[in-house]
């Protein structure tokens, strides 16, 4: 038997690694914070929330669709507005501000099928967590397992993506050094849109286990958003393993320390949680500006 | 109802609205036009002007008065709210004084909050400010919510009503020509501002800090001011917005309302071109209006609600500028430099002045 704490500090975890190594993978090609990426998870959720009301069947059997659907996403994002805007030279405000847009771009389509299919369907479409849905094994929730096995595999297959394939190793090439990499016959803008692609798939990913485990709505993904960031940032924000690590702390911290500050006492501050991703934030940038991964290995610190 | 009725209907609530987003707008421009400062955060001053208005003034009626001390504010707000306005409406005086004390109070919030923003924001790279500064901009709305006795939690507060001593029927033009006044007053005061020689500093370090500093300008502490002017101007905007709905609630502020429609008006008008500010906030807030008037008749034919297309049209309006007309409908305008054959002339005539 597991208690609530270690199952939710375990799920929340592996949702925000998944979706903080996306952020950090879309960031070493771009070099903006995509702001849109708390878009991704909502997509990811939404896709298993209207499957689970509308058919009402176990959202286990579209994690590929909220992982593809995502994906797709995000390489539209990446081909049709931040792909010409940078080769326009635009500034990197100017393509942050233009992730913003997406985002909020996003946000409207959602609410509009939200909207849409509450309404043809007769069904919640607003604060509706999948939990009913989930399913358990010897007493653990599949979600959990979901979030654990996630985590790993991904660490263990990025792993041999980007140092065993030649894809993966022509991948890090294009982000180190661009010009290089095209003086080699490498394309890099299709090395660019996979790399959005498999960011956007983690990001389906990551909301689809969040539907599972918290409330939905429209803006959950932008409200996640600072947790995202801050798992990245403690990772280093250019390290895919970093963010890894920083995006399970984050979310260790995110479940912990509220837990810590109730058992005290304090009960009516388990509320302010949203503000523990600041607080890392803050705490990383002033004292290790860049992130876990400058404590001990270097690898993918080189790109500036 | 007669046409013009209508018309006049509109422009009394677009006014007021017009007039609170040009200020988040300048303050903005101020900061990312002439600044070069990428603030996501807006909203984290906006905020703080607004409840400021939503918690003060009204509290220190009750305890100017005495009435109702041994209630708490919040608890009770339905039953206390009565007894404060009659007292604003008794007094026109003492209403108007604590009017602008609350308005002076809240730019104060606002610049305080800048302040706390400021201190990322003159040490960080711009991304990781940007970020910063968008995890920031929730707390305060955290709070807000969450903590009864700052703005009530989540059932909010009402804001006093200073203008209860005007008869009802012109409550709502005085209430416009005030919020108007105040907006033109911050459009001079940002124009003139930024056609100082302090705003020829900070355009100058926004296109390159290194020169300025070469040239041994502080540049830390000139994006500091910057930033606390800009905070004080939002939270007048923000103590504009509660003036104008009579409410504060925490759940009505937001990333997307206080943050980005700001930019999409900065961007799309022109930024740093205060007069395009303007413009792309009038273009905007006339067409969010002109969709919630016609919310009924156009909710007829479709299967959704109506709002949700003002952030579909805004962020393709923005998406289509920025890729078209990158910078925004009325361009930057030039520093007008003499020629050397003005100077020239110049030098003559003081030359033969002495």
């Amino acid at each position: 038997m597991l208690d609530p704490l270690t199952i939710n500090t375990l799920v929340y975890s592996g949702i925000a690694a998944m979706s903080s190594v996306g952020l950090t993978l879309t960031y070493l090609t771009t070099r903006v914070p995509n702001f849109a990426h708390g878009s991704f998870l909502t997509i990811g959720a939404y896709v298993a929330v209207y499957w689970a009301q509308i058919l009402g069947r176990s959202p286990y059997e579209v994690i590929w669709a909220s992982a593809l659907l995502s994906g797709c996403v995000a390489v539209i994002q990446y081909k049709l507005v931040l792909a010409p805007l940078a080769s326009r030279g635009s500034s990197s405000t100017y393509l942050m501000i233009a992730t913003l847009t997406v985002a909020f771009f996003i946000f409207g389509v959602m609410s509009i099928f939200a909207d849409y299919v509450g309404r043809v369907y007769r069904v919640r479409t607003n604060y509706i967590a999948l939990r009913s849905f989930d399913f358990q094994i010897l007493s653990i929730p599949m979600v959990m397992i979901l979030s654990i096995s996630s985590v790993v595999l991904s660490t263990i297959l990025l792993y041999i993506f980007l140092n065993k394939t030649k894809l993966g190793i022509a991948m890090r090439a294009s982000i180190e050094n661009p010009s290089l990499a095209q003086v080699l016959g490498i394309n890099v803008d299709r090395m660019y849109t996979l790399a959005w692609f498999i960011s956007g798939a983690l990001g389906g990913l990551a909301g689809m286990m969040y539907a599972l485990w918290l409330p939905v709505t429209t803006t959950s993904g932008d409200e996640f958003l600072p947790t995202i960031f801050a798992s990245s940032i403690l990772g280093g924000l250019s390290s895919i393993f970093g963010s890894l690590a920083g995006g399970v702390l984050v979310g260790m911290a995110n479940s912990v320390i509220p837990h810590m500050i109730a058992v005290l006492g304090f009960t009516e501050v388990i509320q302010y949680r949203p503000v523990i991703p600041l607080l890392i934030m803050s705490i990383v940038l002033l004292t290790l500006p860049s992130g876990i991964t400058s404590l001990r290995w270097r690898w993918g610190r080189e790109a500036k | 109802m007669t046409q013009p009725e209508q018309i006049l209907r509109f422009l009394l609530d677009l006014v007021p609205w017009i007039s609170a987003y040009l200020v988040i707008s300048l303050s903005l421009n101020l900061e990312y036009g002439f600044g070069g400062i990428p603030n996501f955060g807006k909203v984290l001053c906006v905020t703080g002007g607004a409840f400021l208005v939503g918690a003060l003034p009204g509290q220190l009626i009750v305890m100017l008065y005495g009435f109702g001390e041994e209630l708490n504010y919040f608890d009770n707000h339905a039953q206390i709210m009565p007894k404060v306005n009659e007292v604003l409406a008794r007094d026109p005086l003492l209403a108007m004084s604590l009017m602008l004390f609350s308005l002076v109070a809240a730019m104060l919030v606002g610049a305080g909050l800048g302040l706390l923003s400021s201190i990322p924001a003159v040490r960080l790279k711009e991304e990781y400010l940007a970020m910063t500064l968008l995890a920031m901009g929730e707390i305060l709305i955290l709070i807000g919510d969450n903590y009864k006795n700052l703005i009530g939690g989540t059932l909010g507060v009402f804001v006093p009503s200073f203008f209860g001593w005007i008869p009802v029927a012109n409550r709502g033009y005085v209430l416009a020509g005030f919020l108007t006044l105040l907006a033109f007053l911050t459009f001079v005061f940002v124009e003139l501002l930024t056609r100082s020689p302090y705003g020829r500093l900070l355009k100058s370090i926004r296109d390159d800090e290194v020169l300025a500093q070469s040239l041994g300008r502080d540049t830390v502490s000139v994006k500091r001011k910057t930033i606390i002017i800009a905070g004080a101007l939002a939270g007048l905007a923000g103590a504009m917005l509660a003036l104008n709905s009579g409410a504060v609630n925490a759940k009505n502020y937001s990333r997307a309302n206080h943050t980005f429609i700001p930019w999409v008006m900065v961007i799309v008008g022109g930024a740093g071109n205060n007069l395009g500010t303007a413009i792309g906030v009038i273009l905007f807030m006339v067409g969010s209006r002109l969709i919630d008037v016609f919310k009924r008749e156009l909710g007829a034919f479709l299967p959704f609600d109506v709002i949700w297309l003002t952030p579909i049209l805004l962020s393709t309006s923005l998406l289509l500028v920025m890729f078209f007309r990158p910078t925004g409908i009325l361009t930057e305008k030039r520093v007008k430099t003499l020629s050397s054959r003005e100077l020239d002339n110049l030098k003559e005539s003081v030359k033969a002045n002495r």
